[in-house]
């Protein structure tokens, strides 16, 4: 929820401002609350440092590929839905060869097991 | 307390220092002596702390604190922002600020305005932030930048150790290693804090169990078990990372794209979706806004393919026409790089004795050396090479103290350290700051070029002595440059006959200029007398003959700059 939200927001700020570079306030809140979400949000890494410099490296990547949006739209635009696209077709085919792998190890099999 | 006495030590010697009073070896020739001692306590503070196994935090806060006495020096000590070719970078965010956006077609630097990312960013920055100019915080990036590499290496490092002395003396030894001085207000700094993002998160989290990282650290409270699926943030975050990169820089999806094609191949690397990224955002981004820019240049590209002789001699041939000075600051340079390497050496072999997975280590300090076959990237390729291994190397170096978390620290080698340390970071004060004094600006030669800027008309000639002084920080596409140090032999030997008369007769050319400028500064000089790129009185005569002429008059005048244009253009 809080990615759709930070993406909505960042998207609504691009598009605010008619001139360069984008519109400011509303721009700040968002570039804070991504590092805030990755921080606050993960699971994965519980380690402090390891979550900030995620949040900074996602915030400084979120914001580049907003501005160069902003510079640059349909382009931009396509290849956003383009990454969409591959990372979700990819954590599909990781989620499913998990599931196949938990499937067949709960398999009984072996004499040991039938004993 | 020691460690917080050496800070303070430091910041008083700071405030000594005479920026004017700079002699040819740069930095060092103005600090006090108090500097030095208070950087020495810290690197032998340091030493002691981690031959006492002193607590990560402890070990952590002497790094982050020598990072910045080191990196940091030029911000806190210079009055104006170091190198001209940031204040180029400054021209390009100004120029987004003004124009509203990029247009590769601009015949100067079209290379930034078809990787912006950078630029673009920092444009939004200036303005969210209420700023007239970049210029405002540009000086502070070699801080910002080299504390965001010590995080990133940090999260790179606790993937694959889980013991504080070998992860902070790694992160030391790559701060002290790094003389490439790729930190400053440039697109790749950027990047580079990315790459090292995009290989933390890759070697902590999509390595396979066959590369033994995981299984050579300790347990961790964060550690990730061998197969669990990495979080979606991590991969929206891996990413982003490879998207800015492609957009953003050159050679950095380059060796983006080498270094994770490496750690695929040797089985590091458990997944191949990351390299399939980076190469089609690379491919997309090439032909997609950076097109015409790259159809322009495919030709130099392609010649330089497989080119390995050539892009070295690119790289060191220009080192002949140094003066002493400059050598001795060169070969600073490159005997660190051999000090590194060397300690990466003894470090790689320590570890195979003690029986420790190697392989990804190896693996990504030597894939970036194959750099060195596609591109000479502007002569600058082996220090790109150096810069992408580094990371690599310092960790191998940091294994030669401290191999496994079981190891304990002699007396001899806590000294040795202490020594080594030393060492690196005065040869680090040399190889990266030592050519300051001209790439350091006065008061007066940022007065000149602020002149020279702001009255230039468009289509102006501004003809420069070198490319070393505060250049194109504002309307940096509208003018035409001439640096005489970048001439043909032929225009310079026409231009020696009659200065005045030659420019004169260039910038009454209405076709092709409007008008133009003469700019020259102290800078300059020392820049074409180092490098050797102009004989030293070619700058003197050009001066005289400008001064001594009807057709130009004097229009600035300082200490340290002079600028000329055609009487009656003013």
């Amino acid at each position: 929820m809080w990615v759709v939200i930070v993406a909505i927001g960042q998207t609504a700020s691009v598009w605010a401002d008619a001139g360069p570079p984008l519109q400011p306030s509303l721009s700040i809140v968002f570039v804070l609350t991504v590092p805030g979400f990755v921080i606050l949000d993960l699971e994965q890494p519980k380690a402090f440092t390891a979550r900030l410099m995620l949040g900074v490296a996602g915030s400084i990547g979120l914001n580049v590929a907003l501005v160069t949006l902003g510079l640059l739209p349909s382009f931009v635009w396509i290849a956003a839905v383009g990454v969409f696209a591959f990372w979700g077709t990819q954590r599909y085919l990781a989620a499913r060869l998990l599931r196949l792998e938990v499937a067949r190890a709960s398999r009984p099999e072996g004499p040991g097991r039938r004993r | 307390m020691f460690v917080a006495a050496m800070v303070l030590l430091w910041a008083w010697s700071l405030a000594q220092t005479d920026e004017s009073a700079m002699g040819g070896y740069g930095l060092v020739t103005i600090l006090p002596i108090t500097a030095f001692v208070a950087l020495m306590g810290a690197l032998v503070g340091y030493a002691v702390a981690a031959g006492r196994a002193e607590r990560g935090p402890v070990l952590g806060t002497y790094v982050t604190v020598i990072t910045v006495m080191v990196h940091g020096v030029p911000a806190f000590v210079y009055d104006h922002l170091r190198f001209s070719w940031a204040w180029k970078h400054v021209g390009v965010v100004e120029f987004i600020q003004r124009t509203g956006g990029v247009d590769p077609s601009v015949p100067v630097h079209p290379v930034y305005q078809s990787w912006p990312g950078f630029f673009g960013i920092n444009a939004w920055i200036t303005e969210a932030s209420n700023l007239d100019s970049a210029l405002s915080y540009a000086s502070w990036a070699p801080v910002l930048f080299e504390l965001l590499f010590v995080g990133a290496l940090f999260v790179l490092f606790r993937g694959v150790t889980s013991d504080p002395r070998l992860l902070w003396t790694g992160i030391l030894f790559f701060t002290l290693g790094n003389w490439v001085g790729q930190d400053y207000f440039a697109p790749q700094a950027l990047a580079y804090f990315m790459y090292l993002m995009v290989l933390a998160i890759v070697l902590r989290w999509y390595a396979t169990d066959a590369s033994g990282i995981h299984g050579s650290s300790d347990p961790l409270d964060d550690a990730i078990e061998p197969g669990t699926l990495p979080s979606l943030a991590v991969g929206v975050v891996l990413t982003l990372a490879l998207m800015t990169i492609a957009s953003t820089h050159q050679i950095t999806p380059i060796a983006t794209i080498v270094v994770l094609a490496a750690l695929r191949l040797a089985r590091v690397m458990k997944v191949t979706w990351p390299v399939v990224a980076i190469v089609v955002f690379s491919l997309a981004w090439m032909f997609g806004p950076a097109r015409d820019f790259v159809v322009d240049n495919i030709r130099g590209v392609v010649t330089e393919i497989g080119g390995v002789e050539s892009n070295l001699e690119n790289n060191l041939v220009a080192a002949e026409f140094f003066n002493e000075t400059q050598l001795r600051i060169s070969q600073m340079s490159r005997l660190l790089s051999a000090l590194i390497a060397a300690f990466a050496g003894l470090g790689l072999w320590r570890r195979r004795r003690h029986r420790l997975p190697t392989k990804w280590v190896v693996v990504a300090a030597g894939a970036p050396v194959l750099l060195v076959l596609l591109s000479s990237y502007g002569g600058e390729v082996l220090f790109r090479a150096y810069l992408f291994a580094l990371p690599f190397a310092a960790f191998l170096a940091a294994s030669l103290w401290f191999p496994r978390s079981q190891t304990v620290s002699t007396r001899l080698g806590i000294v040795a350290m202490g020594v080594v340390l030393v060492g690196l970071t005065a040869t680090l004060l040399i190889a990266g700051f030592g050519a300051d004094n001209r790439q350091v600006f006065s008061d007066a030669e940022v007065a000149a070029a602020e002149f020279l800027f702001e009255n230039a008309r468009a289509g102006a000639l501004i003809v420069e002595g070198s490319r070393d002084y505060p250049r194109q920080h504002r309307n940096y596409e509208l003018f035409q440059y001439l640096p005489l140090d970048r001439s043909t032999p032929e225009t310079l030997e026409g231009l020696l006959q009659d200065p005045a008369t030659r420019i004169a007769g260039w910038m009454s050319d209405t076709e092709r200029y409007s008008g133009g400028f003469v700019i020259i500064t102290r800078s300059q000089r020392e820049s074409v007398t180092a490098l050797g790129t102009l004989l030293s009185p070619t700058l003197d005569r050009v001066e005289q003959s400008l001064l001594e002429s009807d057709e130009f008059e004097l229009v600035f005048e300082d200490r340290d700059a002079r600028v000329f244009a055609p009487a009656g253009q003013q």
